[in-house]
């Protein structure tokens, strides 16, 4: 998947899971967690709709802290975004 | 409330444990299931009351039902999971020899219950559903990060007892369901025991060292750890599993529709009085 296509989608499922957050507003490296953006407790939310989104089941050992801290490593690790060249 | 001899209490609670161990080797399965038998209390199916559940024919909801009850037994494998590893690293961390005894028990007793819970998932499903939950890290505050973790395990337990105690009773339900929770109903009862008077000790304890914005920031947390439990009983794979279309957008639609809501509240209101006079919880 291509980094715009894949960076689209996941500020797609953020924006679905949090719609009282102006998404638009928070950049690709922004640390999610750090920052507050999502919690923990949203990160089951958000799995569901990346699976949606993606067609993929999401693997038990992706779940860790590091796999959510922007945007850019969520569509890394769950997109399999391919970096621009 | 009078504070109890916590000491007293725990080794109550191991001797309870050694004397009632209930052996799972003794559980008996049947060799297949009931296709017309239900295996989850109806009117606590997640979907129960929506337009999608009006939709369904008496066959459709029982499919539901088995997929519900998947769905609850997987909850539980997973929450039990991290209890285990986050008790067990706990465990002879201070000098409280009772508590850390009383916590094995507390240990092993889960562990039995993930065999039924599994077992009912990968005889009769072939399959337990994904854990899809993080859990946060640790504060680095020895004794609020153990006070959180019960107050954690607490609101898990309770919602859950209020399922299996209603299940264990009802007759509509196949056998091996109502066992299952039956079991599960029993201990977790010292479990719920335990964990309120755990609570109600550490506050004793501690209250007057945590200021208004620390227990408020707890109540904060619980909140949306309470909200994060419920979440977990909505599962868009058991409603893709017993068939029903469209199952990522009923997902989406169910957990806010006014029905759910109110079956929540009652809930909360009728397991959760405990955690709201100790002010771990707002008012309802």
């Amino acid at each position: 998947m291509s980094e715009t296509s894949a960076i689209v989608k996941v500020r797609s499922c953020l924006a679905a899971i949090k719609p009282d957050v102006d998404i638009d507003a928070v950049s690709d490296e922004t640390p999610l967690l750090e920052q507050r953006v999502i919690t923990s407790f949203d990160v089951m939310d958000l799995m569901l709709h990346l699976e949606q989104m993606s067609g993929l089941t999401i693997n038990r050992g992706q779940l860790v802290p590091g796999s959510f801290r922007d945007i850019r490593t969520i569509a890394s690790v769950f997109l399999g975004m391919e970096a621009a060249e | 409330m009078s504070p109890i001899d916590f000491d007293r209490f725990v080794k109550y609670l191991s001797a309870i444990s050694e004397e009632q161990f209930i052996d799972p080797r003794h559980f008996e399965w049947p060799d297949e299931l009931d296709p017309d038998a239900w295996y989850f209390t109806p009117e606590l199916i997640s979907l129960y009351g929506s337009p999608v559940w009006a939709s369904l024919d008496e066959r459709q909801r029982k499919r539901l039902s088995f997929a519900e009850a998947v769905n609850f037994f997987s909850l539980n494998i997973h929450g039990e999971k991290y209890l285990i590893s986050e008790i067990s690293r706990r465990l002879y961390a201070g000098d409280d020899s009772a508590l850390s005894r009383y916590l094995l028990h507390f240990v092993d007793e889960e562990a039995r219950h993930m065999m039924y819970f599994s077992g009912f998932c990968n005889r009769y499903a072939g399959k337990i559903y994904p854990d899809r939950t993080l859990h946060s890290e640790d504060s680095g505050d020895v004794e609020l990060d153990m006070f959180v973790l019960f107050a954690r395990i607490n609101v898990f337990e309770e919602i859950v007892d209020y399922y299996n105690r209603t299940m264990a009773k009802d007759e509509r339900l196949a056998p091996v369901v109502r066992e299952i929770n039956r079991i599960h109903h029993v201990e977790e009862l010292r479990h719920l025991n335990f964990g309120r008077n755990f609570l109600r000790h550490c506050l004793d304890r501690h209250i007057d060292d945590w200021d208004e914005a620390r227990r408020q920031a707890l109540r904060d947390h619980l909140s949306s750890y309470l909200a994060f439990v419920w979440k977990q009983y909505y599962n868009p794979d058991a409603y893709q599993d017993a068939g029903i279309e469209d199952a990522f957008h009923v997902w989406r639609s169910v957990t806010d529709a006014p029905g759910a809501i109110r079956h929540r509240d009652e809930v909360n209101q009728k397991r959760l009085s405990y955690l709201r006079k100790l002010e771990l919880l707002e008012a309802a």
